[in-house]
């Protein structure tokens, strides 16, 4: 189920002393928080440990005191004050918006945010609002599976997106003509963003834009196109319905893969009995596009 | 030409598990970074990491792109996962929750030594011996 996030988190930080500071990072996370940020300096004697608590965590003031006046009883230090600051949940995005700009994936197909005019020569103007879903267009494996689409994409075909994101991916398809998209993220803040994206870019295309993961789909007629931009791990356990979900000479598009998975990927898919597809790499990712039999 | 380096940022995250909320979010989002593809790169990189905990060094340039190194898993984890307990004392003066030997010890601060900064083995592995101390952890054999 989609986790209720908090409005408010508590930045927290203690600086330890050095020789410290590993335990009491352990501490933050075993107790604490689930990561933690560290902000030191080669000659400083000590380091900077910051993290994050929501407000219905106050108490952990007292569980890090009481830890750190343990570490240090035998030291003759003082045990350091645990410093706070308010910050609303999801501020810090603004500056990562405001760095966002047009981007071109192919001679026709930009991808912009909605504060910047579209450029000149293009077709396909997809307008992504960049909030928490993956899927801007800058990315390699993005920008490859946009490329993909716009080569094989074809009017009436129907579309499947697992791992939609921002929706960018099922834009596309929309915008080329499918009569048909249906796309899934197992993130909630994904699926709102899609959908915002979806209305943002005046799809009419009929869309499904659900929560969840391939048991949203796994019963659907076969579609002409898939597109699967995830990551090995997830890719790899549902290989099998994503080949069954494709219809025979349709496109199957495997993302999220680095370099290294090739080998592995490449025999998942042989296995199958698919055998006839091109890898497009792009820096260390790579993007299959399967034909299936 | 080289880039610009804008910022170093290190964080100690689960493998495979990356998000955008804290700390990844804050830490990446304030400096102008594509949180979300730095929670895919990282998660690809570290998929087969069954959730240890990992620290990451994060180089963010000029002109807001990245690179990041991954790194084996601090001491601490090291001497959790040696003495075989799910975490360490939360009273470490008073509760003592495992062992360690001197060989074990010795070979965390031989893989940790490059990340300790320490100046000799023996300094890393007094180093390990006071995170084993601040985590309940004693040292036999």
């Amino acid at each position: 189920m989609p986790e209720q996030q908090p409005q408010e988190y508590i930045e927290a930080r203690v600086d330890i002393p050095r020789e410290y500071a590993d335990a009491v990072c352990n501490f933050v996370i075993e107790n604490i928080a689930n990561g933690i940020v560290l902000e030191e300096e080669d000659d400083s004697p000590t380091v900077g440990i910051q993290f994050y608590v929501d407000e219905a965590r106050a108490g952990y003031r007292e569980q890090l005191n009481l830890y750190v006046a343990s570490i240090l009883v035998d030291s003759g230090l003082t045990p350091p004050t645990i410093s706070e600051r308010r910050v609303k949940n999801l501020e810090w995005i603004e500056e990562y918006r405001a760095s966002v700009k047009p981007i071109r994936i192919a001679d026709d197909v930009v991808v912009r945010p909605p504060w910047h005019d579209p450029l000149p020569n293009t077709r396909y103007d997809i307008i992504v609002e960049p909030r928490m879903a993956f899927g801007t267009g800058s990315h390699e494996t993005t920008r490859s599976c946009l490329k993909i689409i716009r080569e094989r994409f074809q009017p009436g075909m129907r579309f499947l997106d697992l791992g939609t994101g921002s929706g960018i991916l099922s834009i596309l398809a929309a915008r080329m003509g499918a009569v048909y998209v249906k796309a899934i993220d197992y993130d909630l803040a994904a699926v709102q963003n899609a959908k915002e994206n979806c209305a943002i870019n005046n799809v009419s295309t009929p869309c499904d834009i659900l929560f969840g993961s391939v048991e949203k789909c796994e019963w659907d007629e076969p579609y002409d196109f898939v597109a699967a931009n995830i990551i090995k791990s997830t890719i790899l356990p549902m290989l099998n319905t994503l080949v069954k979900l494709t219809r025979s000479s349709g496109t199957l598009m495997l993302s999220g893969l680095l370099t290294q998975d090739e080998e592995e990927v490449s025999a998942a898919l042989r296995q199958l009995g698919e055998a006839d597809f091109t890898i497009l790499a792009d820096n260390k990712w790579l993007t299959y596009a399967v034909k299936k039999r | 030409m080289a880039k610009k380096i804008a910022a170093l940022v290190k964080l100690q995250i689960p493998a495979g598990q990356a998000n955008p909320a804290p700390p990844v979010g804050p830490a990446l989002g304030q400096r102008g970074v594509n949180i979300m593809e730095f929670c895919k790169a990282f998660n690809a990189k570290t998929q087969g990491g069954n959730g240890i905990l990992t620290p990451v060094i994060i180089t963010v340039y000029s002109d807001k792109s990245f690179t990041f190194i991954t790194k084996t898993p601090p001491a601490s984890t090291l001497l959790r996962m040696a003495a075989k307990i799910p975490k360490g004392s939360s009273v470490p003066n008073k509760d003592k929750v495992g062992r360690v030997t001197h060989a074990q010890v010795q070979e965390i601060a031989k893989n940790k030594m490059a990340d300790l900064n320490a100046a000799s083995l023996e300094a890393a592995i007094k180093m390990v011996e006071g995170t084993a101390r601040s985590m309940g952890i004693e040292i036999q054999g």
